[in-house]
């Protein structure tokens, strides 16, 4: 009974404060409009006379909130190393406010970056138990980066390959291809070619931020994500913020591209719906290192693209709604036909097009309980078209419907997550679901239907002390292609359970600076329906899937410090060194099965090991910043019978390096990076070296006119690299087979002009 | 500063950039076509089932179904013995030597040396080599007994044939053959040759002559047709690989292979002539296209001609131009040639 009466006392004095409450509340938001988690804002309370009385270091709730029962003016400061103010603020917070919303831009953060990939809400970096890279916008101007492609061959970490035709892959911690997670506002990016997909089709033009998690993140992400996770924000509307921006840029090797795009922040003054939207195009006219071959080393290129998204902010919740279109056409033409007549010739038209819908919902329950709803529909469309030209008359006529092909890719995605803080910020709960369906429809695959993947996730951050944070994670699979029946002779045989994927990161505060940081993850990949159903048979070719194929696993292990500090009020250091292990089984590769047949199947190969180390040291002094990175990947693959046997080994190393002069506020920059001795396969086996190269680019950005204009110009390429040898006895599909492989199209002069009204 | 917007700058730029698109394509001069050319296409279509028999005096071309052989014996001179054509997927033979005809059974398989036959038409590169000895009143078949793998496409039971030639006598070739798997079933058959045709056809599943050669072997020159032919897989194991191509008859034609020197249209009887006539059958072959991992087609080699030598010392010059038709079906092999007078 007296317990009874305890609770019941507690309860009426809760409501008995709640009534009497003075609370005011503080709302802190990033430029997408997110409540900005676990951010510290120092509070200066203030007399009637504008006196500093006290002052308070206070962080963000869950809900990017600081409540604050004063009755005082509070004058709101933000250490400039973490971000700055969107719009402007009136200051001080009076006492008649009960709420005040205030818009930072946190990219200028430059040691402590916010990053939103497998969490709810924007954070500092740091906060998170594993490791996260930002790359800014800042950073990607900076660069004169076109399209995702150029801003990641900056990146140490990252391996790229190039093909004229399929585009460029990349690889993170020595995994490729399927094994890596591409998402765009955290949504999976379909469309995949030989397991890869092309990123040179993501322009850079309407792009927030890239975050790169390296190692698995199947837990929160699924399937496809063993490698690693590349996660592509792109800009939302901003509250009380219009703004109109194009871009046009052009260079010495053939690309001519403009892009605009604007944003109103309110549609009017008493509106709640802000509306982004932008279009752009890419035309690259084609580069040939030996003008006597009709075809092209680097094929021409003509990009359209365009987006629009519609922002509803309600008091307790945001939708959004976004749709974006694009379209790509590549020329392929075959060398000239000299046959004593006439002189014929071969065009191939690559046509890409891609839809993507966004639907996307945050609801805020109360001060402690969060909802968001992702749902997203994306349809990947590429259709091949060979004609054959008469060179002399200039007809052309279509060949073979054999030669013609088309592939169409569907895929509906819903996610769904609450996210949970404990009253006392010490665990941040995050559970969620998400489901997939998947269709792929082309001449060569056999199924029509397609594969649905639905997962149920769970994860939190538990502060165990102020120095030590983990975050266990799990995600249960049902794909109604893979998995085992947990009971069998109970649930009907159609019922299965993929691999149960578990994750432990651990993060220890060592000291004020310096983080250490553990993880074990386990990875998951489920065959593709290309892997499973493709048949390509005919006189000349024997590929084909196979049904028997079973889910790749891997175990990942990392281990990292980050060392971060701002020394003083111009001086700022950070230093990263991390170290991981990958242990991948039944990894699904093309291989010739048999001879005789000359039989191409996707098989489970048996092992795949890869292991690195990564380092990062960036140096900050005044308008100076020094970045230095390198890697070492070490990869091993091993068939289950120990019949085939390779081993290779990657080095990289960066340097990128930027200043900008106070008077006249012009930058310099100087990106490059060192790949070294490279190796590829042949589709038998073979391995091939790949020499190495440098690659360098070298710009400067004078913005004009209050900033309103930003011109750039710079070399790219400054070395001029075109072909490396490479030891391989065949081209591959798109490449020549002359002993040289296709790094990039020589040295490139570029101006750009960007201008913001 | 305040900034003054000027719509023609950004006008100006946007059509500067729209406007940058992929140049048409110039157009090639058209080739003086030299005097005398003639061409032809052999239609052997895209499942290649046609093969077509040419000759370059009369210019006729014949027709016929890719033929549905295993075994070919040879009418001419020396006995000998092909199995690099026909349907089977497999061409390889084992040799056993002192061993009954009866005593092969499966158990031999696994000791068995394959051997491939080569396109060339030489007897000493035939899977089965010199398997005849010259006697008296005509050949003897050696004592060896041969194991011929017809591939992984027949049924298990059938897949193996055991074979052992008796003799050729009288213009018949005589052998003794039986399916390894099945050792109840034995066969003895003579195969009547024809003196008017290069081989005469035998196919081990009707257990009957098969007609794979429609005319007289005087009456023409090339055939194109499907054939096989070893390569070494990256290991160095050799495996069948089928092939398309343009084989000669090597009692009309003898052939010269030109890839440097001096190109087609300058090559003139003075350079043929200097040339070394070559009397292989595959001389021709397959390999004057080559597949462009690029396009996904064949192409034709550049600068590969041959130059054809007759049994009447005449001399042609001859360049393949094209493997496909106007719709881009392959199987079309477009030949032109030009007499050298």
């Amino acid at each position: 009974m007296k317990k009874l009466l305890f609770i019941f006392f507690i309860l009426l004095n809760i409501g008995f404060s709640k009534a009497q409450s003075t609370e005011r509340v503080l709302l802190v938001v990033d430029q997408q409009n997110q409540p900005l988690v676990n951010f510290e804002i120092e509070l200066q309370f203030l007399d009637p006379s504008g006196k500093v009385l006290h002052s308070q270091l206070s962080s963000t709730d869950n809900d990017g909130q600081i409540t604050t029962n004063s009755t005082l003016p509070i004058s709101i400061h933000i250490n400039k190393d973490l971000g700055k103010f969107e719009n402007p603020t009136r200051s001080p917070w009076l006492n008649t406010e009960k709420e005040l919303k205030i818009q930072l831009i946190t990219e200028i953060n430059r040691i402590n970056p916010v990053s939103i990939t497998g969490s709810l809400s924007p954070r500092l970096a740091t906060q998170n138990p594993y490791s996260v890279e930002v790359i800014s916008q800042k950073t990607i101007a900076l660069m004169g980066a076109q399209n995702l492609t150029e801003v990641l061959q900056n990146q140490s970490n990252i391996q790229l390959s190039q093909d004229p035709v399929l585009g460029s892959s990349i690889q993170l911690q020595g995994l490729g291809g399927q094994n890596v997670k591409i998402l765009v506002n955290s949504v999976p990016m379909i469309g995949r070619m030989n397991g890869n997909l092309d990123i040179s089709q993501i322009p850079m033009n309407n792009v927030e931020r890239i975050e790169i998690i390296e190692g698995p993140m199947s837990a929160v992400y699924g399937s496809d994500a063993i490698g690693g996770v590349v996660n592509i924000i792109t800009k939302k509307p901003i509250s009380n913020v219009n703004r109109v921006q194009t871009n046009s840029y052009i260079d010495g090797v053939g690309n001519t591209n403009i892009d605009a795009n604007f944003q109103l922040g309110n549609l009017s003054k008493k509106s709640r719906i802000g509306l982004v939207c932008d279009m752009g195009r890419q035309f690259f006219g084609g580069t040939d290192f030996d003008p006597s071959t009709r075809s092209a080393d680097w094929k021409p290129k003509t990009k359209l693209f365009g987006s629009i998204g519609l922002n509803y902010q309600l008091k307790k919740s945001n939708h959004l709604l976004r749709y974006s279109a694009f379209h790509e056409k590549i020329t392929d033409r075959s060398d000239a036909e000299f046959n004593l007549i006439t002189v014929t010739g071969y065009n191939n038209y690559f046509n890409t097009y891609r839809n993507d819908f966004l639907l996307l919902s945050d609801f805020t329950l109360n001060k402690r309980n969060k909802l968001q709803f992702q749902n997203s529909f994306n349809t990947y469309k590429r259709k091949k078209t060979m004609v054959r030209r008469n060179l002399v008359e200039g007809t052309e006529i279509l060949t073979r419907g054999e030669d013609q092909d088309t592939t169409t890719n569907y895929q509906a995605n819903f996610r769904g997550f609450w996210s949970y803080q404990s009253a006392n910020k010490k665990i941040d709960w995050l559970t969620g679901y998400e489901g997939q369906y998947e269709s792929i429809q082309t001449k060569r695959v056999t199924k029509r239907d397609g594969i649905f993947d639905m997962g149920i996730f769970s994860t939190a951050d538990i502060n165990l002390s102020p120095k030590v944070q983990l975050k266990p994670s799990v995600r249960f699979v049902y794909n109604n292609q893979f998995g085992t029946n947990p009971l069998p002779g109970i649930l009907s045989n159609g019922f299965k359970i993929a691999p149960i994927i578990p994750s432990l990161q651990l993060k220890f505060n060592a000291t004020k600076h310096l983080a250490i940081r553990g993880s074990y993850a386990r990875g998951f990949r489920a065959p593709n329906i290309k892997e499973l159903y493709f048949m390509f048979v005919d006189i000349n070719h024997n590929v084909q899937g196979n049904q028997l194929l079973t889910t790749e696993t891997a175990h990942n292990f990392i281990g990292s410090i980050d060392y971060r500090h701002n020394i003083n009020n111009i001086s700022a250091v950070t230093f990263k060194l991390s170290y991981f292990e990958n242990f991948v089984t039944n990894q699904i590769q093309l291989a010739l099965v048999d001879n005789k047949s000359n039989l191409y199947q996707y098989i489970n190969i048996g092992k795949m090991n890869s292991q690195g180390v990564n380092s990062q040291i960036e140096y900050f002094y005044n308008q100076l910043q020094i970045k230095l990175s390198s890697s070492w990947i070490n990869n091993e693959s091993l068939s289950d019978d120990g019949s085939n046997w390779k081993k290779w080994t990657v080095v990289q190393t960066g340097l990128n390096l930027m200043y900008t002069f106070q008077k006249p506020k012009v930058s310099l920059q100087w990106f490059s990076r060192y790949t070294g001795k490279n190796y590829g396969f042949e589709e038998t086996g073979k391995p091939f070296e790949i020499a190495p190269y440098f690659i360098a680019d070298m710009s400067m950005s004078v913005p004009l006119l209050n900033e309103h204009i930003l011109i750039q110009a710079g070399c790219k390429n400054i070395f001029g690299v075109t072909q490396v040898l490479s030891s391989a006895s065949t081209g591959s599909v798109h490449n020549n087979g002359n002993g040289n492989l296709n790094i990039a199209n020589g040295r490139n002069l570029f101006v750009s002009i960007k201008i913001n009204l | 500063m305040k900034l003054k917007f000027n719509p023609f700058v950004l006008l100006s730029i946007v059509l500067f950039t729209f406007f940058s698109c992929e140049k048409p394509e110039s157009l090639y001069k058209q080739p003086t076509i030299p005097q005398g050319l003639q061409t032809q296409t052999f239609a052997m279509g895209e499942t290649y089932s046609n093969q077509l028999w040419f000759d370059f005096e009369t210019q006729k071309t014949t027709v016929n179904t890719y033929g549905n052989w295993d075994i070919a014996f040879s009418c001419q001179n020396e006995p000998s013995v092909v199995i690099c054509g026909g349907k089977n997927s497999n061409f390889t033979v084992a040799e056993f030597e002192n061993v009954n005809f009866k005593d092969i059974d499966a158990s031999y398989l696994t000791a068995a040396k394959w051997k491939f036959d080569q396109p060339s038409g030489k007897i000493d590169s035939s899977a089965f080599g010199r398997c005849f000895n010259k006697v008296v009143d005509g050949y003897e078949g050696k004592s060896a007994i041969y194991v011929l793998d017809l591939g992984e496409d027949s049924l298990k039971s059938f897949r193996y044939i055991k074979i052992q030639f008796i003799g050729v006598k009288g213009g018949a070739y005589q052998f003794k053959w039986g399916y390894v798997n099945v050792p109840a079933l034995t066969y003895l058959t003579q195969m009547v040759t024809d003196p008017s045709k290069n081989y005469v056809y035998y196919s081990f599943s009707k257990k009957d002559v098969v007609e794979n050669e429609p005319v007289a072997s005087e009456d023409w020159d090339l055939v194109f047709t499907t054939y096989k032919e070893s390569v070494n897989d990256p290991n160095g194991v050799p495996y069948n690989y089928i092939i398309r191509g343009a084989l000669a008859n090597l009692k009309t034609i003898s052939i010269a292979q030109i890839d440097k020197g001096i190109a087609y249209e300058a090559c003139d009887k003075t350079f043929a002539l200097q040339q070394k006539f070559r009397n292989n059958a595959d001389e021709i072959g397959y390999d004057w296209k080559e597949y462009s991992q690029s396009i996904g087609k064949y192409a034709i080699v550049p600068n590969r001609y041959y130059i054809i030598k007759t049994a009447t010392n005449d001399y042609f010059k001859l360049k393949f131009v094209d493997f496909y038709d106007d719709q881009g079906r392959k199987g079309y092999p477009k030949m032109a040639w030009q007499i050298l007078p």
